[in-house]
């Protein structure tokens, strides 16, 4: 484990009890330059982990709170007419911060939310014909609620594709539950923790993770997992192109704070159920049979070859 | 403890169906031997199941064993009880009799009681291995396919009617295959120990084969489909005893159809005391029928002679001074008479007449009253014929052309001997200016054009072929029958007169007293041999038959014949004798005769070298199988070795890891296609109680899917990969 990934995590876990995959992952996401969808019911934690994490890096965390009468402008800002200077002045928008969370994406308007996506993609903003940059680093994490359904806008495909990873949290178990309330006993945790590493520094690392190596098997082995999901006989889309390079950029990233100058196929595989799974659209039959995109993923990963041997042309 | 005693109740289960089967392997060996120990056998059986089963201390075990044979051997071979004081010294006496045949390799007078000691030990060999495999392997395969094997092998080549035994033995083999492979199956599934659930499995198993094996047994069956291939088998083997394709030799009246194998028959047929080699005459045949020879049609004289008359044939009759008599003692008696070459007269002491039927030369033997007679003894009187050589070379076939019409019978061919019989007769003999000469020629011709005397793979000709065409084509080879006959018809294509004469050879040579000699004739000797005309001379003995030589006498008229004459011993046959033999020799070292003996020899090697290749195979392919079968255990061994002297780098690295991981598939250790090298290794590690793969992998991960260069502490990874290695051995 890399060093000062450790720490992030160790100080992400004075606030999260347990849920050390998804800071993990989020970390990846984070050091990928991604960006994390989180699908899970409220409450168990999403704010929490995302608070901590800014925290940790002394990133500047907004959150946004998808509701249905949500504007874009409310996302990424607007330009006011300043009376005094006689010019239109740029008021910016949440999405303007290092850290953002938007909770309950689903809930707005497809413009609204494709305002943020946009955002997420391009990392700057338009607004009048002016084009503003977003600061860097810039991580949102997005969450929808899988259970109600009634007046959501589930997110398209095509946005789907946007997130790097997709990923649950999931309940506590009954002992880390007990430690929960045993930490809020006494007062609110986050208030108390400190940054371990600065946004320079965390800038820094998102350089070094592109220096990992990634052996021309292993590539080839991502491919070979991105084929299998588009010849599939349950999918009807595959995986994009954008899905094949997110899993390579992911398993760099995982590949380092696992502290590896090296990605092995343990980490492709590993990361290939986040990275592939929303990625990929069922055909109706698969939901028939009660197949979910996971499963898929697990049984491509399973009957796809993994490169043992050294690259031959090398 | 527990599990060590239903271990205990398993095997003994297992034992107790191992005692059965084994009890139909002892059953016949017991019927066929005539031995009538069968119980004393079942119990030495009985006790080294049970001290295998018990886990007996080897020494202690193997000395109640010892015990038990020695009073085996004491109790049923000698006439003293078992704790007397004889009994050593009997012992003793046994042991030296005993290691002195084998030394001397005479293993026909090893007794029977150490027959039995090594029979006893064979089976103390065989439990040891049936325990390997039950207790350990948990596979009676091997086992139970080679009883089936032994038993339907005994039951199809001897008397032994082995129906019942195959199907008790499987019954109760595959009852026995199905609890080993639950035991098996339950090994591999780490389950617990659980009698009661075993027999849930177990009843029904054994229920469903009692019950198909009622099935099977009940229901009607059809006949073989295929003939009984015991016949074939035994022609081919040679152990034939009268089938329909195999004969056994010795004289007989019937050639109509010759060809085929024929069994070796050493029953002595008659012993003969005289001072000359003979080939004793019995029959001539004249018509070929391109199958074999029959009697032509037509009415001969029968002459009737009594004792002591001089019954004259169509062979000549050597001088007079020649005179001798050779005495026949008759093991199996016959009712026709052993001619000798220049036979004279027969005097039997008993009231006896000779029948000559003049078609054949054949003489029975009857009493006054017209019965046939049975001569146990008789004396012939003869003069061996003496053919003068000057004579022999005077004979112009164009002297053939003028014989008389009697002579037409031995001319005969059927219409369908093939041309190519023909030509080669006449390109045989074209070059040679006397009958003689020709005769010689075609006798020669066998000799020296690689034919093969062999008993056992003679072809029959096919309807449509003719005997002696595939023998001279063809097959080239056989025995007496396919040469002589084939020489006849050679010699009658070029047209000259020849009969296939019938009886036997020599026989084999046995003391002599005063110069006469003890000729004792088997069943082996049966012979058939030629007699060609030579005008000018007349009937004459050739040999064609390869390792076959005939006796006659050649006159050849040396000057220098007299020195010789002053030998002491009857100084007159001397000198007749000696040149020949000088000529013999002489003819030995510039004739093909010297090629047979060459060719033969090579023939002699090649069919030793045959059983060397064929036994060389069979264990090469042995040792092949059973290295394969057994590569888990001695390759890594090998590839330890190999790696031990290989220098330390990255390449030997990533060799030596692909090998141990096949390795560990060949124990079962196999990655599947979607495991990561980490998780397969875990897996072995958890497999093989270690963490040694883990750490070989992380270094091999480094070096296939990293970039960087950096050695790595091979030494010490060579160590991890020695322990893992053995691992999988262990």
């Amino acid at each position: 484990m890399n060093e000062q990934i450790q720490r992030v995590i160790d100080n992400i876990e004075k606030v999260i009890v347990g849920k050390r995959e998804v800071a993990e992952l989020s970390i990846v996401a984070l050091l990928a330059r991604g960006h994390i969808l989180l699908e899970d019911v409220p409450g168990v934690g999403k704010t929490m982990m995302v608070r901590a994490l800014a925290k940790s890096f002394d990133a500047q965390f907004k959150r946004i709170q998808f509701t249905p009468d949500l504007l874009p402008s409310d996302v990424v800002g607007i330009s006011m007419y300043n009376p005094k200077t006689m010019e239109f002045e740029f008021r910016a928008g949440p999405i303007m911060g290092n850290v953002i969370l938007a909770d309950e994406i689903n809930r707005t308007s497809p413009k609204t939310q494709s305002a943020l996506l946009e955002g997420m993609e391009e990392s700057s903003v338009t607004i009048d014909g002016h084009t503003f940059a977003i600061q860097q680093p810039f991580f949102v994490m997005a969450t929808q609620n899988p259970i109600e359904h009634e007046g959501t806008y589930p997110l398209p495909e095509a946005q789907l594709d946007r997130f790097l990873m997709k990923i649950k949290m999931g309940y506590p178990s009954r002992k880390e539950e007990m430690e929960i309330l045993r930490r809020a006993e006494t007062g609110r945790p986050i208030e108390q923790l400190e940054a371990v590493l600065t946004l320079t520094q965390l800038i820094e690392l998102q350089e070094l993770i592109q220096g990992v190596y990634v052996e021309d098997s292993v590539k080839s082995y991502i491919v070979e997992l991105a084929t299998q999901t588009r010849e599939n006989s349950y999918v009807h889309l595959g995986v994009s192109p954008r899905a094949t390079l997110s899993l390579m950029k992911a398993a760099q990233a995982y590949a380092f704070i696992k502290g590896r100058n090296y990605v092995t196929p343990d980490d492709v595989q590993y990361l290939a159920r986040f990275v592939f799974s929303h990625r990929v659209l069922l055909k109706p039959e698969a939901r028939y049979e009660q197949i979910r995109a996971e499963e898929i993923i697990e049984r491509i990963i399973a009957k796809t070859p993994v490169p043992t041997k050294r690259f031959a042309e090398r | 403890m527990k599990k060590s005693l239903t271990n205990l109740g398993e095997l003994t289960f297992a034992y107790i169906i191992i005692f059965f089967i084994l009890r139909e392997w002892l059953t016949p060996v017991m019927e066929l031997t005539n031995t009538g120990m069968l119980h004393l056998f079942l119990v030495f059986i009985g006790l080294a199941l049970v001290l295998s089963l018990l886990q007996i201390h080897p020494l202690l075990s193997g000395t109640i064993k010892i015990v038990y044979i020695t009073w085996f051997v004491v109790f049923s071979y000698s006439k003293y009880p078992f704790l007397s004081r004889e009994t050593i010294p009997y012992l003793a006496n046994e042991w030296k009799l005993n290691m002195l045949a084998i030394t001397s390799g005479n293993f026909g007078q090893v007794t029977d009681s150490f027959r039995t000691i090594l029979f006893l030990a064979l089976i103390w060999m065989l439990i040891y291995l049936i325990h390997h495999w039950v207790a350990v392997r948990k596979n009676i395969f091997y086992f139970l396919a080679l009883t089936v094997f032994f038993i339907a092998t005994l039951d199809t080549f001897s008397d032994y009617d082995g129906k019942v035994a195959i199907i008790k033995v499987l019954i109760l083999g595959l009852i026995l295959t199905g609890v080993l492979t639950i035991e098996r199956l339950w090994i591999q599934s780490d389950q617990p120990v659980d009698v009661a659930k075993k027999w849930l499995i177990t009843l029904p198993m054994i229920i469903s084969i009692l019950f198909v094996s009622v099935v099977a047994f009940s229901l009607p069956k059809t006949g073989p489909t295929w003939a009984d291939p015991v016949p074939f088998i035994k022609n081919v083997t040679g152990y034939g005893n009268g089938g329909s394709g195999s004969r056994t030799v010795g004289y007989g009246e019937d050639d109509s159809q010759l060809g085929g194998p024929f069994q070796g028959d050493d029953t002595l047929v008659f012993t003969a005391k005289s001072q000359d080699r003979h080939y004793w005459r019995i029959d001539t045949k004249d018509t070929y029928t391109s199958k074999g020879w029959v009697k032509s049609k037509g009415t001969f004289e029968q002459l009737v002679y009594n004792e002591n008359m001089r019954i004259p044939s169509s062979l000549p009759i050597g001088p007079s001074d020649q005179v001798r008599q050779t005495e026949i003692e008759m093991a199996m008696p016959m009712p026709f008479l052993l001619q000798t070459y220049g036979m004279i007269s027969v005097a039997t002491g008993d009231d006896a007449i000779f029948i000559q039927d003049t078609h054949n030369e054949k003489i029975t033997v009857q009493q006054l009253d017209g019965k046939a007679k049975l001569l146990e003894k008789y004396q012939l009187t003869y003069s061996k014929p003496v053919y003068k050589d000057e004579e022999l070379q005077l004979s112009n076939p164009a002297m053939l052309e003028t014989l008389s019409s009697d002579f037409e019978r031995f001319l005969q061919l059927p219409e369908t001997v093939p041309q190519r019989v023909k030509d080669l007769a006449i390109r045989i003999t074209q070059n040679q200016s006397s009958v003689y000469e020709q005769i010689k020629a075609i006798e020669r011709y066998f000799t020296m054009n690689s034919f093969i005397y062999d008993k056992n793979e003679v072809a029959i000709p096919a309807e449509d072929e003719d005997y002696v065409d595939q023998f001279l084509f063809e097959t080239k080879m056989g025995y007496c029958d396919n040469f002589s006959t084939s020489m006849i018809v050679l010699l009658r294509s070029v047209g000259i007169p020849a009969r296939w004469v019938k009886g036997f050879a020599s026989g084999e040579e046995g003391a002599t007293v005063n110069d006469v000699k003890e000729y004792h004739v088997t069943n082996n000797n049966a012979h058939s041999w030629v007699e060609a005309y030579i005008p000018g001379t007349g009937w004459m003995e050739f040999e064609p038959t390869i390792g076959f030589t005939s006796n006659v006498n050649i006159d050849y008229d040396f000057t220098n014949e007299t020195p010789q004459q002053e030998q002491p011993v009857k100084p007159e046959e001397q000198p007749k004798e000696q040149p020949e033999k000088q000529l013999e020799e002489e003819k030995e070292e510039h004739s093909p005769k010297n090629a047979i003996v060459a060719g033969v020899g090579f023939v002699e090697i090649w069919k030793w070298l045959k059983y060397v290749l064929i036994v060389l195979s069979i264990v090469l392919l042995f040792t092949g199988i059973t290295l394969f079968v057994k590569r888990k255990t001695w390759l890594p061994k090998m590839h330890i070795h190999v790696y031990r002297r290989k220098e330390a780098d990255w390449t030997n690295f990533d060799a030596s890891y692909q090998v141990l991981v096949k390795q560990l598939a060949r124990i079962g250790l196999r990655r599947k296609d979607g495991e990561t090298l980490r998780v397969f290794a875990e897996r072995v590690d958890a497999a093989l109680e270690t963490d040694e793969m883990s750490t070989l992998t992380a270094v091999y991960e480094q070096y296939i899917y990293g970039n960087s260069t950096q050695t790595s502490d091979f030494i010490k990874l060579k160590e991890i990969w020695e322990n893992l290695i053995n691992r999988t051995i262990g």
